[in-house]
């Protein structure tokens, strides 16, 4: 379902009860805690949570961290530094390390588990100095279907997701980002670079550079929508979205499109059938099943 | 799911008026296209051989390109 139809059909019930009541439900939340702290990565589900929680909270009760490391890609970091700005969203950044911790780099089914450990460890100890009673994320009530490793860290380190806990769903979020006025409602989801790379094949910040030079040398050439370079060693698969798809085969954009990705340094370039997929590596890597030809 | 069988699905695609090469890497089938294969602009006919693939034991399916020299459009010159 494209992102404006799944907007639509929440679009005629933004107004209706249940959103709404949602949004309702979520500021009292905050206020009820009194002050918070937020991962903040700038895609839709934690933009939607700066924009509300900068509201619903006095100044000094609310901040939004971001983690920088070499798997943040850089065009989201700009986009987030910018929604920032824009909203008034306080921010401050800290550096994560996941990379030099050899369990995440060897890039394990649960590698999200250590990546997220290790950004909870450097938040927290913000949220004792500032004062702020929680830190919480942008995980929503569809991500509990999802393979998620990552949600065991943040439960251990004592992180909440009001926007699963409070029911939201993903076109909820688009849809009262969109009355907001937040320019993410309509953007794609944007994971780290890592899930670029098939689980066992080493995380390294050479080919996390390579992914993401990839992706932004598509993106000038005129990619939009999903996009994803997913990394095989020599050979790049470059997986669209499948309303991009048909056109970007056609001989002359396939061969811009093959040009753009050997330039940016990949020998090897080719374009999956299917499409984009999310989680499509946990298809390839036999962590969750295909679940079948769409 | 069956293992992954690159030959046999190599024989499938000539079958069907695509000879080439189907290069395994793991559940991935990386199809090098022979010279007379069609852009694949149509949906159906992409899910027609990501079906062929999945049938030989693969989840994912690529067409490799070749930025110097396009795979010409079977409908064109």
């Amino acid at each position: 379902m494209a992102i404006d139809d799944d907007v639509r059909a929440n679009d005629a019930q933004a107004s209706d009860a249940p959103a709404a009541e949602k949004e309702a439900a979520l500021v009292a939340w905050m206020r009820e805690r009194g002050s918070l702290l937020l991962g903040f990565s700038g895609g839709v589900d934690s933009a939607y949570l700066a924009g509300v929680a900068t509201e619903a909270l006095p100044a000094g009760r609310f901040l939004a961290v971001i983690g920088r490391s070499a798997s943040y890609p850089a065009e989201q970091w700009a986009n987030a530094r910018a929604l920032a700005d824009r909203f008034a969203i306080p921010v401050l950044e800290v550096d994560t390390d996941e990379l030099h911790d050899p369990r995440y780099a060897a890039n394990p089914t649960n590698r999200c588990y250590f990546c997220k450990g290790e950004l909870w460890s450097r938040l927290a100890p913000v949220a004792r100095e500032r004062g702020l009673a929680v830190v919480i994320d942008g995980t929503n009530a569809d991500d509990l279907h999802d393979h998620r490793p990552g949600a065991a860290a943040a439960r251990e380190a004592g992180v909440r997701s009001p926007l699963a806990e409070l029911g939201f769903t993903k076109a909820e979020i688009r849809a009262l980002s969109k009355a907001r006025g937040l320019p993410t409602w309509a953007q794609p989801a944007s994971p780290c670079l890592s899930s670029r790379l098939p689980y066992g094949t080493a995380v390294t910040p050479e080919r996390l550079a390579l992914v993401e030079r990839a992706e932004r040398a598509l993106r000038a050439l005129g990619v939009s929508g999903d996009l994803r370079v997913r990394y095989h060693g020599d050979l790049a698969r470059v997986e669209l979205g499948r309303e991009e798809l048909g056109a970007w085969l056609a001989p002359a954009r396939r061969a811009a499109l093959a040009r753009a990705v050997r330039e940016a340094g990949f020998a090897r370039v080719a374009i999956d059938l299917r499409g984009f997929r999310s989680g499509s590596l946990n298809v390839l890597g036999g962590v969750v099943a295909d679940a079948g030809v769409a | 799911m069956s293992a992954p069988d690159a030959e046999a699905l190599t024989r499938a695609l000539a079958a069907r008026g695509l000879p080439g090469r189907v290069e395994a890497r793991e559940r991935l089938a990386v199809l090098v296209p022979g010279a007379e294969w069609p852009a694949l602009a149509d949906a159906a006919e992409r899910r027609a051989l990501h079906q062929l693939a999945t049938q030989h034991g693969f989840t994912h399916v690529a067409l490799e390109l070749d930025a110097g020299d396009a795979p010409r459009d079977a409908a064109g010159a």
